[in-house]
């Protein structure tokens, strides 16, 4: 007897989560605040390439 | 039309901004500029106004139908991802000239389930991501690619793995930018992931 595959729609899959919620609107940052804010992620990424 | 917009086509709620997430970061990482219905507009202009225009912008679309479950409240189905992938589609067509070509790519759950429930995009690239941000980025990845071969486009893997340090970097960064469990604007999504791109690049040969 021919087998037939039964595919049911699987739910998502959990994701990352994120500290935000990603909305429409207005820019709230400047590009300094952005700048400033990356410079301490941009040094531990150094420190961990230097590992 | 402006060379190189990718109109990102997508649910923005929570259950989703994981592939949201990766199809923004992978849009950008590979040298291309996303758009979608979430940027900064002007506050008079009708919601389908503004999607049109960013649509006839765009040459190259990036559409996920894979939200067909009916919304728990009202159990209705959602339908502006089709609405949308049919403009885009209908603009593909019709948009003179026809030198400006749209390329369009189709996500899905499965590869093949848009046949039940879609069947009329057959013929267009359709990719699956399984619900799963690397899928998602492969395929985003390999669309783009082939959409521009004149561009040098990051390997699957390297994308992957920039992707994955940058979501970890991303706590510590909203805490310092005071913005933990806040709005955060689209706009300012962009900027931000473009800036950790071009920050991370820099130290390429440092990985």
């Amino acid at each position: 007897m021919k087998k037939t595959l039964q595919r049911t729609a699987s739910p998502l899959k959990p994701t990352p989560t994120f500290p935000w919620r990603v909305t429409g609107g207005k820019s709230r940052f400047s590009d300094k605040q952005i700048k400033e804010a990356m410079v301490p992620i941009i040094l531990e990424l150094r420190v961990r390439a230097k590992q | 039309m402006k060379a190189g917009h990718v109109f990102i086509n997508c649910p923005f709620d929570a259950e989703y901004e994981g592939i949201f997430h990766a199809l923004l970061f992978t849009v950008l990482a590979c040298g291309f500029e996303p758009r979608c219905a979430l940027e900064e507009d002007d506050a008079m202009e009708v919601r389908l106004h503004k999607i049109v225009r960013i649509i006839e912008e765009c040459p190259l679309g990036i559409h996920d139908v894979s939200r067909t479950e009916l919304d728990a409240v009202h159990q209705l189905p959602r339908f502006n991802m089709p609405f949308e992938l049919g403009i885009f589609i209908g603009a593909a067509h019709i948009l003179k000239p026809r030198s400006l070509k749209k390329r369009v790519l189709v996500l899905d759950r499965d590869r093949y389930r848009f046949q039940k429930f879609i069947s009329d995009i057959a013929g267009q690239d359709i990719s699956s991501h399984d619900g799963n941000t690397n899928k998602a980025i492969r395929a985003t990845r390999d669309w783009l690619a082939s959409a521009n071969k004149d561009r040098d486009t990051p390997s699957t893997n390297q994308l992957i793995g920039e992707f994955k340090l940058m979501i970890e970097s991303m706590p510590s960064f909203a805490k310092t930018i005071g913005l933990y469990s806040h709005d955060l604007p689209f706009v300012d999504l962009k900027r931000i992931f473009r800036a950790w791109i071009k920050q991370k690049r820099t130290l390429g040969d440092l990985y």
